[in-house]
């Protein structure tokens, strides 16, 4: 039996950080979008969607495919399939944790 | 941060929400109708300079449009299921299009057969736009599509020939111009809706 806590800690930090959250969800629902897309998406300065991109990209969660398109850099971003498995996952613990919190008595 | 549902509906209708295409699409049906309609046998040049003129300058703003998008808020591929549902869905209602157009100028019907299955072919879209999300801003799809519909029913309801109340020739090109009218108005929201998501409000540094 898990307390409160431990299945609120057992949430993916990694996942959980709401830009991140933000940038896995856009990505889970198409195939690849770019680099200007996911910055008007989520509001970040170019350096933080780089370091949360970064952070992704490490844990295996998406793979970033750089190149130039019309001799500008374009940075393609995919969600891989461990990120897809991970943020179904993901929200399943949310909705769980959800739906825990209205049947709970004391 | 965005809710959630909002941003999976962005990503799943990135290319839809780019309305300004379709206000140029539904701006180009109303110019090519209305160029038909006021047409005089024998067809001049002239005539036929003016619609290759009109056309020329549509397509070459929809590409400005193209490019517009593309540079502003980016590039999204679909998922391969959502292209393939696409791809079979404009087959299908483009197949089904050209049936009722032929139907429509070869036998008279009380009816206008083409309004028909662009009225439905409106709420397939808005049930194909809402299957992930619901809200009330799409209400205007349903709306439409019950409008073109009736309209498309009002000789059969006992109006025949109220297209030559409005100064219109065939039933064909009032439904057409109709159309138009709609594809402006959802353009026009659907762009705003994109803009007004994806502003480029950036957090401060």
């Amino acid at each position: 039996m898990t307390t409160p806590f431990e299945e609120l800690a057992g949430l993916d930090r990694l996942i959980h950080e709401p830009a991140r959250l933000a940038i896995l969800t856009a990505l889970a629902s198409c195939d690849t979008a770019d680099y200007l897309f996911l910055q008007h998406l989520t509001g970040l300065t170019g350096g933080n969607l780089s370091s949360h991109l970064s952070k992704l990209e490490e844990g295996g969660l998406v793979q970033l495919d750089k190149r130039f398109v019309e001799k500008k850099p374009n940075t393609q971003v995919q969600i891989t399939e461990e990120g897809k498995r991970a943020i179904l996952q993901h929200w399943k613990h949310l909705d769980d944790l959800h739906e825990s919190s209205k049947t709970w008595k004391p | 941060m965005k809710n959630l549902k909002e941003i999976r509906f962005i990503a799943t209708n990135f290319y839809n929400l780019q309305g300004l295409r379709m206000v140029i699409i539904g701006i180009l049906l109303i110019v090519v109708c209305l160029w038909a309609n006021g047409l005089k046998y024998p067809i001049s040049i002239k005539s036929d300079l003016i619609l290759l003129f009109e056309v020329v300058t549509m397509l070459t703003v929809y590409y400005a449009v193209d490019r517009y998008y593309l540079r502003t808020f980016g590039r999204v591929k679909p998922t391969p299921e959502i292209q393939r549902f696409e791809i079979n869905l404009s087959i299908i209602g483009g197949i089904l299009g050209l049936i009722a157009f032929w139907l429509d100028v070869t036998y008279k019907m009380p009816f206008s057969l083409i309004g028909l299955v662009c009225g439905i072919g409106l709420f397939v879209d808005y049930v194909r736009f809402t299957w992930m999300v619901k809200g009330r801003r799409l209400l205007y799809y349903p709306i439409g599509a019950a409008l073109i519909i009736g309209v498309s029913l009002l000789p059969l309801l006992g109006l025949p020939g109220w297209w030559h109340v409005v100064g219109i020739k065939g039933q064909i090109f009032a439904i057409s111009m109709l159309l138009g009218v709609f594809s402006i108005v959802a353009g026009i929201v659907g762009h705003l809706f994109l803009t007004r998501t994806l502003s480029p409000k950036v957090e401060e540094k």
